[in-house]
């Protein structure tokens, strides 16, 4: 988004007109991009994508919601969770659970699913809340092995009855039902996109209103936010609510993309590597959630596709990590249309030299360096702009 | 220069990207047209070959691995036939075994002639316990790499996640189940008799020896109630006390597992397990290690511990005290044909069958064999249609490895293996136990009852174990 500065403030009104001017095409370019995005991955992809992938894709639109909650938690407020596997876990227990139990609607239980998360993932992590940094991660960690152990022992719901809903000695297990509307795998990766925007949008309506600003104010510092008057431990809460709260939802749609599930599916340690794609997607943007659940979920499935180990992936990330932190801590989300632009002027640069010294050569003695020069300083133009 | 130099860096990372990026793409998007075009082109086809028939799989009588095939010597040229597998694959669990001794087998054929003169594709697809992954594995071996049948499925939760779908397209899968669906269910028949029947084999076996008690413990994976239900069922019937225990995989204290398990059963009581051969060895050895062995009755196995691996690395420790439940014709000591070709086969071209000689591996290769029968009596084109109604007319097929023929048949639920051996260790080899013979799963057990009243027991086997 177009920042204002102190130099637009301090502007005559014609030229405040014209960043006003400027302000609205940006937003309209940017709404007509994401737009048009939308709209190729709801009805293109679905006509590109074999069904293997399409099913990836499902996952991806899920996990993108659990990676906008921890990146929220991590780029917004600076808390660093190691528990959102487990968070998850709950969510989908909880969707799996009442889409046995009960005839609702499935939006009604995604509903249900966020609220039931939010409150059980609220009051979990409310005492880690007074921590932050490495401590926070470390009990977030504990808590999620913690929540695990629980979860293997009640096991997830398979239509038994009870309140667990988990019937051990079970010859035909039943599937998770789906809704109505989508009961295909192609009707269901659109659902599941579907949500996955109304949770983004969500998020952002958050973040660009006041408890966005607390937020923001809060990772700056906390006792500057304290001073200003700014209710720490109360926003601090509400960010931790609203990610248990769309991590429940995103439960929800993984119950109904797997449609049986199990607890060996959530490991403790899934949440690191969860944390390891969110900073290498880029936690400061919403897009980079996207990544992040591109790198969770459609990598493994292509490096699968391909035959290749998906033990690699550890490495990769770890490697990926590493280079995110040390050359581009706003995620590959910042560093890679940087990096395009740098790649076009490289190649600007290759394409005009050529052009550039023909008339060089051609031209009579004498002149010769001056052409050279312009050439060479329009190269070096073309770089500029691209680096800019 | 020294300017310069970050920026290329940049601009190398930045190419890396594009190329990265482009082929994440042209992967995806060629998956997906290969997906829309029919099943591999045109459909092998049994019209240009000579009517060969493949060997009896009863048959055979030589240690050479020609004798897997119609023509020895002589490579497969005609259209593939496609088929594919899906294995659980993940730390403490690891089925590939029996793809790899499937695809071993199927590797000798095709260099032998082939299924009349067709060479066999096999596309092994591998899951982490992860349900979305195995449905996605099974839609990519149907759209992606067009298969005809499936043969050698071996997963944790395979059969129960995709039953459905296999039911809806009309595959009649050839498997070793784990699952109860493998063996419930109209369109999986399973070689081998699973967790739950394996774990009969072996508490009735300990029943056998007049124990007291019996503590039966296995792994902490889905399904755990309905394997615990048979060796229940058996052991109430026998006025047995059994108690059951489970295990997280990978076992962190093996010494203390050892320790409770034996003080549960007993000095004149049982141990039996029901875990992968190194989970399962982890307790042997602690308990080894720990000296208490010998502070039961006897030590009893499903049979994931009948391998030679399991045997050589307990060394004598156990040797007449654990017995172990056998599927299939005991490796060690028997020279039958069948057993001589696989173990030929095993040594020529099974390089990827990193547990080597085993109950296994030896699955893979029955599997395998009785889908090379199946599909050699198929007249005209491969298809998803005629290659299941092949392997879904296999009737009492002596397979030479199991103690009953093999049918697979138009019933509700599948359980055709349902006799099997008791093995030993015995220096470092899993014997079969001196005087025992096929060993009949009770009827005690529910399920068994009621696959027997709806097939009857299978005529005997004779090539299993010699006559």
């Amino acid at each position: 988004m177009v920042q204002t500065t102190a130099a637009q403030k301090t502007a005559p009104a014609p030229a405040r007109q014209g960043w006003a001017a400027l302000r609205r095409r940006d937003t309209i370019t940017r709404l007509s991009v994401i737009t048009a995005l939308l709209a190729f991955t709801l009805f293109g992809l679905p006509q590109i994508l074999s069904q293997y992938y399409t099913d990836a894709m499902t996952q991806v639109a899920a996990y993108a919601i659990v990676a906008l909650g921890l990146g929220m938690l991590v780029g917004r407020v600076g808390l660093y969770s190691l528990g959102q596997v487990a968070v998850l876990a709950i969510g989908a227990w909880a969707g799996a659970r009442l889409l046995f139990a009960t005839g609702q609607p499935f939006p009604v239980v995604l509903v249900e699913a966020g609220l039931i998360t939010m409150l059980l993932g609220t009051l979990i992590g409310l005492p880690a809340l007074r921590l932050r940094g490495l401590y926070f991660a470390l009990i977030t960690l504990m808590l999620s092995g913690a929540i695990t152990v629980v979860l293997a022992t009640v096991n997830f719901p398979n239509g038994g009855g009870g309140f667990t809903g988990y019937n051990g000695g079970s010859l035909h297990i039943p599937a998770i039902r789906r809704p109505s509307i989508a009961g295909g795998d192609v009707a269901y990766f659109r659902y599941a996109v579907v949500v996955a925007i109304i949770m983004f949008v969500l998020v952002y309506a958050h973040i660009k209103t006041r408890p966005g600003r607390a937020w923001a104010a809060i990772r700056q510092s906390e006792p500057a936010a304290l001073a200003a008057g700014i209710n720490i431990t109360f926003y601090k809460i509400w960010a931790f609510a609203l990610a248990s709260f769309i991590t429940g939802v995103a439960g929800g749609v993984l119950a109904g993309a797997d449609r049986f599930l199990y607890s060996i599916d959530f490991h403790p340690q899934d949440s690191i590597s969860l944390l390891a794609v969110v900073l290498m997607g880029g936690v400061y943007s919403m897009y980079g959630a996207v990544i992040a659940a591109l790198l969770n979920s459609l990598l493994p499935a292509a490096l699968q596709n391909w035959g290749v180990s998906q033990d690699w992936l550890t490495i990769l990330f770890g490697i990926g990590v590493l280079q995110v932190l040390t050359t581009a801590p706003a995620g590959l989300v910042d560093q890679f249309p940087r990096d395009m632009k740098r790649l076009g002027g490289l190649i600007m640069r290759l394409v005009r030299r050529p052009a550039a010294r023909a008339p060089a050569a051609s031209a009579p003695p004498g002149t010769s360096g001056t052409s050279g020069t312009s050439g060479t300083s329009g190269a070096s133009g073309a770089a500029r702009g691209g680096k800019s | 220069m020294k300017e310069n130099a970050p920026r290329r860096w940049r601009l190398a990372a930045a190419l890396a990207s594009v190329l990265a990026v482009g082929g994440v793409l042209a992967g995806c998007s060629s998956s997906s047209s290969s997906s829309s075009s029919p099943a591999g082109g045109a459909p092998a086809t049994s019209s240009g070959a000579p009517a060969t028939s493949a060997p009896a799989a009863g048959g055979g009588g030589s240690s050479d691995t020609s004798a897997c095939g119609s023509k020895p010597g002589v490579a497969a040229t005609g259209t593939p036939i496609n088929l594919g597998t899906i294995n659980t694959q993940q730390p403490g669990t690891d089925f590939t075994d029996i793809a790899n001794m499937a695809q071993a087998y199927f590797t000798c054929v095709n260099a032998n002639g082939g299924v009349n003169g067709h060479p066999i594709k096999y596309s092994i697809q591998t899951e982490k316990t992860d349900p979305a992954q195995i449905a996605s594995d099974a839609k990519q071996l149907v759209q992606g790499n067009h298969v005809v049948g499936i043969v050698g499925n071996t997963s944790i939760l395979e059969c129960t996640i995709n039953h459905k779908y296999w039911e809806s397209l009309g595959f009649y899968v050839i498997d070793s189940g784990i699952a109860p669906e493998c063996w419930s269910t109209p369109n999986t028949a399973a070689v081998n008799m699973g967790p739950r029947y394996s774990s009969d084999g072996a508490v009735q076996y300990m029943i056998s020896l007049k124990v007291d008690k019996i503590a039966f413990d296995q792994s902490n994976v889905p399904g755990t109630d309905y394997i615990a239900a048979g060796p229940k069922a058996i052991a109430a019937a026998a006025n047995v006390p059994i108690q059951t225990f489970t295990t997280n995989v990978p076992i962190q204290s093996a010494n203390s597992v050892a320790l409770q398990l034996v003080q549960a059963a007993g000095k004149n009581g049982a141990v039996v397990l029901n875990f992968t051969p190194p989970e399962a060895l982890k307790i042997l050895q602690a308990a080894a290690k720990l000296h208490i062995q010998n502070n039961v009755k006897a030590w009893g196995c499903s049979t994931p511990c009948d391998t030679d691996f399991l045997a050589s690395a307990l060394g004598t420790a156990f040797d007449n005290k654990l017995f172990v439940n056998a599927e299939l014709t005991p490796a060690d000591g028997t020279n039958t044909p069948t057993m001589n070709l696989y173990r030929a086969i095993l040594k020529q071209y099974g390089s990827n069958v990193s547990g080597g000689i085993g109950s296994f591996s030896q699955f893979g290769f029955v599997e395998a064999r009785l889908a090379v029968q199946a599909l050699s009596t198929v007249q005209g084109d491969y298809t998803v249609a005629s290659v299941n109604a092949a392997f879904k007319a296999l009737k009492d097929v002596p397979t030479g490895m199991n103690c009953g023929k093999f049918t697979y048949g138009d019933y509700p639920m599948h359980i055709p293996n349902n006799a099997d051996y008791m093995v030993t260790p015995t220096k470092g080899q899993m014997l079969i136990v001196p005087g025992s013979g096929c060993l009949q799963i009770s009827t005690a057990d529910p399920q068994i009852a009621q696959y027997v009243n709806l097939a009857g027991r299978a005529p005997a086997d004779t090539t299993s174990l010699g006559s």
